[in-house]
Parts: structure tokens; C-alpha cells; sequence
């Protein structure tokens, strides 16, 4: 008995050393992985004489890696502010950190780049989900989370005063549909078709803020995931069918408007489509083999649909803004040195030299508090390839709100895919702004901002 | 020390059936303090069943069973400890996750007062108990002759130690009877010798009922039997009453029942 | 060598020091060696290394529920996120409502979740295998659900705000969180070792491995469950209000599923059921996916939805080839060599090595199709 006790002590005591182990290498391990934090500056973090330190976490990899080309295209602006003499005599140094779209991730990528990198701003990173799990931790400490690649209601908020977004509120992107939709379709029946998440969720505010409540006869959603997508359309489309809807609102990504338009191609269901301006490239749309040409195809379907976008598309190649993007890039992005620029690439390109104007209007005293001013008292004024301007106020959070319509049609010039051809887009109506509030949907009558001779001269 | 006369199981017109299938017929049956009641019958005779049924885990159709007086009526099987009653299972049915001694000191649950919070807060309430709990199924470990296995892991011991565990398990709540379910199977025949001497010695302090299909054990040790066959008890009585009856020779059709005098003392021949 | 181990034997023979016997006594010093051991650690750390400990401390919080929940008493849980929302939503709320200090406010995110535990608990009483994984499932996705549901009260999908507390001005405020969570690791590892040291954590195990004989033993089967999934409910709940705090706040979208899946495999990597077990598993979490996945994949220049989703596969093949390899995960397999280094140096060579070495696969994660025929088979 004395043997027994003595025996289960000892192997219990061995069984706590090695939690003591345990112990030891947790901290041997971080204390390897990354050495202490750089003194911060006492001034503002992140900014030195000669450097500015910025961050943005990104998609780089996992479900949401087609996003992955948007931030090298803005390092890539941040390379050719650098080599012509950065802002006010700062170089600007961009951290991109993959968050794979993970919430999880994304919190503690952004601890590094704030508590690591010690970052003067954060810009530029994408994502609902990811950024509104960052967004009370930067607020906290008042680092500015600017330009966030997301159109959720959520970036202009009292609460949180230091973030705002960049892309169209789904709102907005809704409210223009709906209002387009309310004055060329009246008295049909409408049937929606929505991603199950704030996306889709707010495209709905917006769209039943303009069509008639009783118009709609169905509200069929989707869950963005690779097994939905498997799983595919068919009792969704089916149930929009029954409703007799003859007009269909999509509020989805490019592959499940595709998904969609196939699905309704082989029930023989051909509504109008009215598409939200996430999936307002038609080339994002076309990617998928069963819809580009040479057919079978679904595009008869998606022939006449109406889509909505912020800005030009890179094909628009006598667009100002796509020319020196192009030119720039070439240079400074070795990607689209390569295979040519894309959508997201000319995204990158604005979104980095909105940040550039940023920073340079926020003069030599730079202060985080001094670049929020800055853009609220300026942005209205920051050149970029949007139809409307960069709306950013002291009370307003967001960047664009405005679009303009297109219809996608087989007798526009088509474009290009690697998958094949797919049909071209040909402007329709004016450009259209509102915001996501109760306001009207009103048109935008001023052009396309000039690209500024200091930035075509350089490029 | 030894329970009232009146003390002790009755078991009575206990029927249940499983679907179309009736296990037990109107079965009567009473143990009472310091007595060995021996169970038998063919496989499937509904011997298991009927331990169910006392412990709760199969509700009769009708029927009732008494306990020390007090009817049993919807008791579940945990209760049953603290009622007095104690159960080892056809298999061993130890826990093989658990030490020798810390399975014979679950047997003890029953008579444990430590709360939860003492037991979080590792109060001396509680490991005081645990001390006494651990002592007391050490102590029963040496009188069953296990002891040395005692921090060992259960699944990887010999079947009749594990028997053993089993029985000790069943013993830590020390109860008024137990019922032990084919205690010999797989014994050698000197573990059987044991076994036998075990379970007699038993008699002092509790009410046994046995159920087992080893003749030699049961009719050596057993005050008296009760045969099932088809769920109906078809004889009861001492074993050389039951031995003699006809019925029962039938019920085991091509088995030999063996005579009353190859007690225990001679099994080995 | 002979000269060593022969020392060593004396040593052995007659330890110059004992632990205590009463299992708080000898938990707490433990908990004072570990305590001395980790200020040491976070004072030289970096501000964001301390963030990545306190990060790998409420994953010991949550991984240690779990491993009581499904190591020691044999029910799988796949929401155990959903429970961390709880308690993270339960302390944003109670920052958002009150000015209460930190400590009341986890010690009600406990409580709250323990109980959301016990309404989830008692129907899983009932459940085994594959449809208690799958009504588990459904906490992990309904519970964040819900949120969205009741939006002007959870905050939307934006969430709701949970501000880093703030310690002493001398002490950097990653430090202080760490400590905090730190220091709810260690007591939770503390109480789930007393608690597994008791006849609970006896009944736990009893369970478990068969629940009929445990019922005759005068275990209440149903009750033991229900309370293991409240004390593991509660961790998970604590560890979910502690990683609000280092996120800042909570939304829906904070806990999805692959928290729960991250847990498990955490889990029987770490070593299903072992406690110290944990850290292994809470160490891999944190530094998996945030550090070493996308190291080597950077290495090994592997396409981008491959580098995305290695921590998973690694994950995955650890899971596999640990559980043939290793089936007491890191925890166990330290413990293998640690009783041969052990049985090398004792009084009498070679005592209790096989004993020891059983210890392994007692605490195994899910063997319920076992318990299943068990329970189901008619003449028990
Ligand atoms: N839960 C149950 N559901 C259905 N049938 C059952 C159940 N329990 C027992 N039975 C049936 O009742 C009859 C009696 O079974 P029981 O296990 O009591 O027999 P036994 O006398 O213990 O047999 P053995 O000697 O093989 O242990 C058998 O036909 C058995 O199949
Ligand atoms: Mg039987």
C-alpha cells in the first residue's frame, strides 16, 4: 500500500512536470518566434521622418483569394509614390498580412501590425466579417482603419469613428436598383434573390425602400459556401418560378449569379435580371466555363440583364483612368506586367492612390487624428477613377455612393475570358448617387474626375 | 448484524414482455438475509431479465417487488446502492479508463456526502472523504486477495481478478443483498472453489441471489433455487428438491444436472 | 552511468521533497511555480507575443472543458464555439449595461453559459455518437445565429464593444490582458484537477466507460453528464468572454464553426482527456494557422487555396497519424518517455512501466460506438 501511494505520487508528479514543460515551451517558442516590438516613435506610431508604416490584412489565400490582386495593386501605387519622393518626403511602407478571410486570423494579423509593425493607419483591407472583428480593437486605440474593402452599413458609425469603407454601401447599390426597377418595371412581379448575410440583408434595405412591397412576390437566399454552390440553385430558382416573378433583383457574388442564370436557362425560366453591383463585372460573372462562348451557354439568359457599377472596367480601354492604371501598374506590379490588369487590379489602383492623397493632405504634422481631418475636410476633392466622388465627411463613413447602370448585351463588344468570350456591357441612363438613408435616388451630373497631370506624367 | 426475519427481497407475479415476447410469467421469488438464492434455467430463460426488473432498468407489467419492507415502484438503477441493494453484471462491466481501486472506490458513491463545491475547491471535506473511500476499498481489495493489483488498469488483468474487482465494486456500499450475475463464468475450476467459499462468506453479512449456470457451484452453495424455464418458474425449493423434480430434467433436455453431492470441496474430480 | 543512476535511485528511494497530498495543496503549488515561471515569461516578451500567450490561455480555458467533457466523460461537443459566444456575448453585454470590474463580469459569463450548458446537456443525455455531434453542431451554428436574430440587442452584425481592461499605468495593457488570462488558466486547470481528483471526476470517467455499470454503482448517469457539460459549457463560456477581451469585441462572425473543429482536433492532439495536455493543443491553434502554416507554405511556394487551408490539413494529419502513432497525443507520448527515463533511474529498475504506460488510451476520445452495443444489448 505504501509502494502504491508512493508509486501514483511520483508518476503524478512526472505528469506535472511535463505540464511545467509545456509551459516552458510556450515560451521559449514566442519568445523565438518574433523579437520585442520596435521602440515606438513618441510622436505618432508609424511615422518617422523618412517613413510612414502602414497595414492591411487581406484575402491573399482561401475562399476569398480572387480578392488576392486588389492590395499588391496598391503597394504597387505606394512604389511609384516612393520612387517620386513618397509623401511630403515620407516613403511609404505597405504590410500586407493574409487573414484568409478568417475572423480569427484577421484579430490577431492586426495585433502584429499594430503591436509589431507598429502601423500608423490601417488601409485598405477587405472584408465584413474580418474588419468587424477588428474594428472596436482599432478604434480603441484610435488607429484609423480606413478605405475597408466592404460595403457594409457598418463602416460609418458614431461609435466607431476611426473606420470607414470604401466600396458602395449594399444599401445604395439596392436603393438604385430598386429605383431603376421601380420606374421600368412597374406593376411586374419582382422576386429577389439574396446572399443569407449583411449583404444581402442590406441590399434588401435598399431595394425595399424603393419597389412596392406588394410587388414582390418571393424572397429566395443562398449561402455563399462551396457546398451551396455544389449543392446548387434549383429549389430556389424553382420557388421564383412558381411566384410568376418576371423580374429577379440578384444581391449575390459573380459565381452564384452564374450558377443562377444556368440554373434558370435549364428550367426555362427567363425573368429580367437586375443584378447588385458585387457582381457588376460581367467578367467576374462570365468565368465560369458553362458561360462563355462557344456554348452550351447561359448567357442567352443574362442577355438584356441589368447590372451596376462605380466606376470603368478595365476593357474600357479609352477610359483615362484605365490608361495610366494600366501604365502604372505595368511598371510597379509585376503581376500585371505579366497577365494584364483585372477589375480588382484597377480597385487596388484607386484605393491606393486615394491613400496617397490622403496622406499627402494631411501635410508634414502627420497625426492620426490630423488624417481623418484631413479627409473629411478634402475628400470630396481626392481625384479617382469613380463616377461620383469620394464622399467621406466628418459624419459620413463611406466612399463612393453613386453607380451607374449597364446592360449587359450580346451586341456589345465582347470580352475575353480564359475560359472564352463572354458579351460586353453598354452603359444605360446617367449615373445615379444616394445614400443609404431614407434620401432620394438622385443622378449624378458631373464627369469622371480628370486624372491629375502629376499622376499621368509620372505613371 | 443480520437483517429481520421479515427483511430480505420478495419478488412477486412479476410479468414483462419484449414485443410478442414474454420474458417473464408471473415469476415469484423471495431472498432473505444470510440466504444464497440460486437462479437457474437454459439460456434466454429471462434470469438477466428478472435482475433488470429489481434494479429498475426494465419495468414490469405488473407484479411488485419489496424491499425491506418498502415496495419498489419506479426506482431507478442508482438508487438502488443506497436502497441497499447491490448488482454485479454478466460481463464485468468494469471501466476500463479507471485504476482497480478506483473503480471498487466508485462503488462507494452511494455513501459519498461531498458536495460538488468542495470537490471543485479541493476542500478537505472532500479529499478527506476520498482518503477514507480510498482506505476502505484498499482494506477490501486485501480481504478479496486483489490488493497488488490495485493501481492497475482493469482490461488488461486476468478475467478472474477483474471478477473480483467486480465484486468488490459491488461490496464497497455494503449492501443488505446482491446479485450477482454468473459470477463463475470463465473461472478456472480452483477459482471456482474460491468463488464458491467467497459467496458463502458473504452470507453473514448480506442476502445473495445468484444466478449461473455452473451446477456445481449453484447446488453446492445455494440454500435454495428457483429454476426459470420460458420465463415461468417451473421449480423452486432446496437443490436437491429442485433436482428431483421431473420438469426440471425436461427443461434441460440432453443436460446432465449434476448430483447434490459434488459439492464444491470435491470439484476438481 | 551506473554512478548517475545509482544516485538517482537513492533519490528516489527517498524523495528529498513531497508534494502534498490534498489534491488543492498540491494543485496550488504547482500553480506557484508556473505563476513565478510565466511573470518572468510575459515581462520579457513583446507586447504582441504577450497577446498570442493570453490568446494561447483562453484556448486552455476552453480546450480544458472540453477535454473534461469529451476526454473524461465521453460526450463529443461540436459547440463549444457556440458556447464561447455565449460567454463572450454575455460579459459585452454586462460592459455594455454595467460598470462592474472584469472579475464579476467573467465569473456571470461563466455562470450564464454553464447554464445555457445544462439546457443543451439535458437532452444530450439522451444522445450519442453521431447525433450528439450533430445537435452540438447546431449550437456552433445556431447560438452566433441567434445574434443576428436580435440584432438592436446583440449590436448586429457590427457586435458589440469590450474595451481591453486597463491595469496599472507601469504595466503595458497586452501584459496586463495576458495576466488576466493567465491567470483564469490556471485557476480553471487548478479547480478541473481538483474536480477530476473527486469522486466527480470519478463518475466522469465511470460514465464514460459504461453507464450501466456506472447506474449500479449509485451514479446518477444523467446528472454526471448534465454536469459535465455545464462545467464545460462554463470554460468554454469564460474562454469565450476572455477572447473578447483581446479581440475588442464581439459579433456573430467571432465564433464560427471552425472554432469548435480547431477545439477538437486541439484537443486529441494535445491528448484527449489529459489536462496539462491542453497547452500542446492551444499552442498549435494559436501558432498553426496565424504563424507556422503560412511559414511553410511561403516555403514550399504551395498555390494559394492549398495555403489556405494547410493548417487544416496539418491539423488533419496530425489528428491521423497521431492517433496511430500517439493515441495520448503530445501529452501522452511525453508521459511514455517520461516513465522509461523514469523506470530507468527508480529503486527497482523496471517497476511500473507497464503499468504507467497503460495510462495512455484510458482517456480516449470518443469510443461511444462501444458504449452504444453496451447499452443498447438487452441482457446486461
Ligand atoms: N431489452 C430487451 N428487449 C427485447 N428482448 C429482450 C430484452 N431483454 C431480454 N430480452 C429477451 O428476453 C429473454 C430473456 O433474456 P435474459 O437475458 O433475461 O435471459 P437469461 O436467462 O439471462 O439468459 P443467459 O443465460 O443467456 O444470460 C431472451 O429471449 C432475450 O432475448
Ligand atoms: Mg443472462
Amino acid at each position: 500500500m505504501k509502494r502504491f501511494s508512493l508509486h501514483s505520487a511520483r508518476r503524478r508528479a512526472r505528469l506535472y512536470a511535463t505540464g511545467v514543460v509545456a509551459c516552458a515551451v510556450v515560451g521559449t517558442m514566442a519568445l523565438t518566434a518574433s523579437g520585442p516590438a520596435n521602440a515606438a516613435s513618441v510622436s505618432t506610431p508609424g511615422v518617422t521622418a523618412t517613413s510612414i508604416s502602414l497595414g492591411a490584412t487581406e484575402p491573399l489565400t482561401g475562399v476569398a483569394a480572387n480578392y488576392n490582386d486588389i492590395a499588391p495593386a496598391m503597394k504597387a501605387v505606394f512604389a511609384w509614390a516612393n520612387a517620386h519622393g513618397g509623401v511630403n518626403g515620407r516613403q511609404i511602407n505597405l504590410t500586407i498580412d493574409d487573414d484568409q478571410y478568417t475572423p480569427s486570423i484577421t484579430a490577431t494579423m492586426t495585433h502584429q501590425l499594430v503591436l509589431q509593425n507598429n502601423i500608423f493607419a490601417d488601409v485598405g483591407s477587405l472584408g465584413t466579417p474580418t474588419q468587424l472583428q477588428v474594428q472596436p480593437y482599432l478604434n480603441g486605440l484610435k488607429v484609423p482603419q480606413l478605405f475597408i474593402l466592404s460595403g457594409c452599413n457598418c463602416w460609418s458609425s458614431s461609435k466607431y469613428p476611426y473606420s470607414s469603407g470604401l466600396q458602395t454601401p449594399y444599401t445604395v447599390d439596392g436603393k438604385i436598383l430598386g429605383s431603376y426597377v421601380a420606374k421600368n418595371f412597374s406593376g411586374e412581379k419582382v422576386g429577389y434573390f439574396t446572399q443569407d448575410d449583411e449583404f444581402g440583408f442590406d441590399a434588401i434595405k435598399g431595394l425595399n425602400m424603393e419597389i412596392k412591397g406588394s410587388s414582390v412576390v418571393s424572397k429566395q437566399t443562398y449561402v455563399a459556401s462551396t457546398a451551396a454552390y455544389v449543392a446548387g440553385l434549383q429549389s430556389q430558382v424553382a420557388a421564383l418560378q412558381a411566384s410568376g416573378a418576371k423580374v429577379v433583383v440578384l444581391a449575390a457574388i459573380p459565381p452564384f449569379v452564374g450558377l443562377f442564370a444556368t440554373t434558370a436557362a435549364t428550367l426555362g425560366y427567363t425573368p429580367q435580371l437586375v443584378i447588385d453591383g458585387v457582381a457588376g463585372d460581367p467578367s467576374a460573372i462570365g468565368a465560369p466555363a458553362a458561360l462563355t462562348t462557344p456554348a452550351p451557354n447561359g448567357q442567352a439568359l443574362l442577355n438584356g440583364a441589368i447590372t451596376e457599377a462605380g466606376g470603368a472596367f478595365e476593357d474600357q480601354t479609352s477610359n483615362p483612368w484605365v490608361r495610366v492604371a494600366t501604365k502604372l501598374l505595368t511598371k510597379y506590379d509585376s503581376e500585371v506586367a505579366k497577365n494584364g490588369i483585372t477589375g480588382d487590379e484597377l480597385t487596388g489602383f484607386n484605393l491606393g492612390y486615394l491613400v496617397y492623397q490622403a496622406l499627402k493632405a494631411a501635410g508634414k504634422n502627420l497625426t492620426r487624428q490630423g488624417l481623418l481631418n484631413a479627409i473629411a475636410a478634402d475628400g470630396k476633392n481626392f481625384a479617382n477613377s469613380g463616377f461620383v466622388p469620394y464622399s467621406y465627411s466628418s459624419t459620413v463613413h463611406f466612399g463612393f455612393e453613386g453607380e451607374q447602370l449597364y446592360k449587359m448585351s450580346a451586341t456589345a463588344t465582347p470580352i475575353t475570358l480564359p475560359t472564352g468570350t463572354f458579351m460586353g456591357v453598354t452603359p444605360v441612363g446617367p449615373v445615379y448617387y444616394t445614400s443609404p438613408g431614407a434620401g432620394p435616388v438622385k443622378v449624378w451630373h458631373s464627369a469622371q474626375d480628370k486624372v491629375p497631370a502629376s499622376l499621368s506624367s509620372t505613371a | 448484524m443480520t437483517n429481520s426475519e421479515t427483511g430480505g427481497l420478495v419478488v412477486n407475479e412479476i410479468t414483462v414482455s419484449f414485443g410478442g415476447l414474454t420474458a417473464l410469467d408471473g415469476v415469484s421469488l423471495s431472498v432473505h438475509a444470510g440466504e444464497v438464492v440460486g437462479v437457474i434455467g437454459p439460456n434466454g430463460a429471462g434470469k438477466t431479465t428478472l435482475f433488470n426488473i429489481v434494479c429498475g432498468f426494465v419495468r414490469p407489467e405488473s407484479g411488485t417487488i419489496v424491499f425491506n419492507g418498502k415496495q419498489l415502484r419506479r426506482h431507478q438503477p442508482h438508487d438502488l446502492a443506497k436502497a441497499g441493494i447491490s448488482r454485479t453484471l454478466q460481463g464485468v462491466g468494469l471501466w476500463g479508463g479507471l485504476t482497480v481501486v478506483d473503480n471498487v472506490m466508485a462503488g462507494a458513491q452511494s455513501t459519498a456526502r461531498a458536495d460538488f463545491a468542495s470537490a471543485l475547491f479541493g476542500l478537505w471535506r472532500s479529499s478527506r472523504e476520498e482518503s477514507r473511500i480510498r482506505q476502505r476499498a484498499l482494506e477490501l481489495l486485501g480481504e478479496l486477495r486483489i490488493a497488488e493489483y490495485a493501481n492497475r488498469y482493469p482490461l488488461t488483468l486476468p478475467y478472474a481478478i477483474q471478477k473480483r474487482t467486480a465484486l468488490a465494486r459491488a461490496l464497497m456500499c455494503e449492501p443488505n443483498l446482491i446479485l450477482l450475475d454468473e459470477p463463475a463464468s470463465g473461472l478456472s475450476e480452483a477459482e471456482l472453489q474460491e468463488l464458491g467459499k467467497l459467496i458463502i462468506g458473504l452470507r453473514d453479512k448480506m442476502g445473495v441471489l445468484l444466478v449461473e449456470h455452473h451446477m456445481d457451484l449453484v447446488m453446492s452453495i445455494c440454500d435454495r433455487l428457483v429454476v426459470l424455464n420460458f420465463g415461468r418458474v417451473i421449480a423452486s425449493g432446496s437443490p436437491a428438491e429442485v433436482q428431483a423434480n421431473p420438469d426440471v430434467t425436461t427443461a434441460y433436455l440432453g443436460q446432465d444436472i449434476p448430483t447434490v453431492d459434488s459439492p464444491v470441496a470435491n470439484a476438481g474430480s | 552511468m551506473g554512478e548517475l543512476r545509482k544516485k538517482a535511485q537513492g533519490l528516489a528511494a527517498k524523495p528529498w521533497f513531497r508534494m502534498p497530498r490534498q489534491p488543492m495543496l498540491r494543485h496550488l503549488s504547482y500553480a506557484a511555480v508556473a505563476v513565478v515561471f510565466l511573470y518572468f515569461l510575459t515581462q520579457k516578451l513583446s507586447a504582441f507575443n504577450d497577446y498570442e500567450v493570453g490568446e494561447i490561455a483562453f484556448y486552455v480555458v476552453a480546450l480544458a472543458g472540453l477535454t473534461l467533457l469529451t476526454g473524461v466523460n465521453g460526450q463529443i461537443s461540436l459547440g463549444h464555439g457556440g458556447f464561447m459566444a455565449v460567454g463572450g456575448f454575455t460579459l459585452a453585454l454586462l460592459v455594455e449595461h454595467t460598470k462592474w470590474n472584469v472579475v464579476p463580469e467573467l465569473a456571470i459569463a461563466i455562470v450564464t453559459s454553464a447554464l445555457v450548458g445544462a439546457l443543451i446537456g439535458i437532452p444530450a443525455t439522451r444522445l450519442r455518437g453521431p447525433y450528439l455531434a450533430g445537435m452540438t453542431l447546431m449550437v456552433a451554428l445556431g447560438l452566433p445565429y441567434l445574434t443576428n436574430q436580435y440584432d438592436s440587442f446583440f449590436g448586429g452584425d457590427q457586435g458589440l464593444t469590450t474595451p481591453q481592461p486597463i491595469g496599472p499605468a507601469s504595466i503595458n495593457p497586452e501584459q496586463w490582458l495576458a495576466w488576466i488570462q493567465l491567470a483564469c488558466a490556471l485557476i480553471v486547470l487548478i479547480l478541473l484537477g481538483n474536480l477530476l481528483r473527486s469522486r466527480f471526476g470519478r463518475s466522469f470517467r465511470a460514465v464514460r466507460d459504461d453507464e450501466i455499470a456506472a447506474s449500479l454503482a449509485g451514479i446518477h448517469v444523467a446528472r454526471t453528464k448534465v454536469i459535465a457539460f455545464m462545467v464545460s459549457a462554463g470554460c468554454a463560456g469564460l474562454a469565450g468572454a476572455l477572447l473578447a477581451l483581446s479581440a475588442g469585441g464581439v459579433n456573430s462572425a467571432e465564433f464560427p464553426l471552425s472554432i469548435s473543429i480547431y477545439l477538437l482536433a486541439g484537443m486529441v492532439i494535445g491528448g484527449t482527456g489529459s489536462l496539462m495536455g491542453v497547452w500542446w493543443g492551444a499552442i498549435l491553434i494559436v501558432y498553426l494557422p496565424t504563424s507556422w502554416a503560412p511559414s511553410l507554405a511561403n516555403h514550399f511556394h504551395v498555390n494559394s487555396q492549398v495555403s489556405a487551408n494547410l493548417a487544416v490539413i496539418i491539423f488533419g494529419l496530425v489528428l491521423v497519424v497521431g492517433m496511430l502513432v500517439a493515441p495520448g497525443g503530445i501529452q501522452g507520448a511525453l508521459r511514455w518517455v517520461a516513465v522509461r527515463v523514469g523506470a530507468y533511474f527508480s529503486p527497482d529498475g523496471v517497476p511500473n512501466m507497464k503499468l504507467s504506460l497503460q495510462e495512455a488510451p484510458t482517456d480516449r476520445a470518443v469510443h461511444d460506438s462501444e458504449s452504444v452495443t453496451q447499452a443498447d444489448k438487452p441482457g446486461v
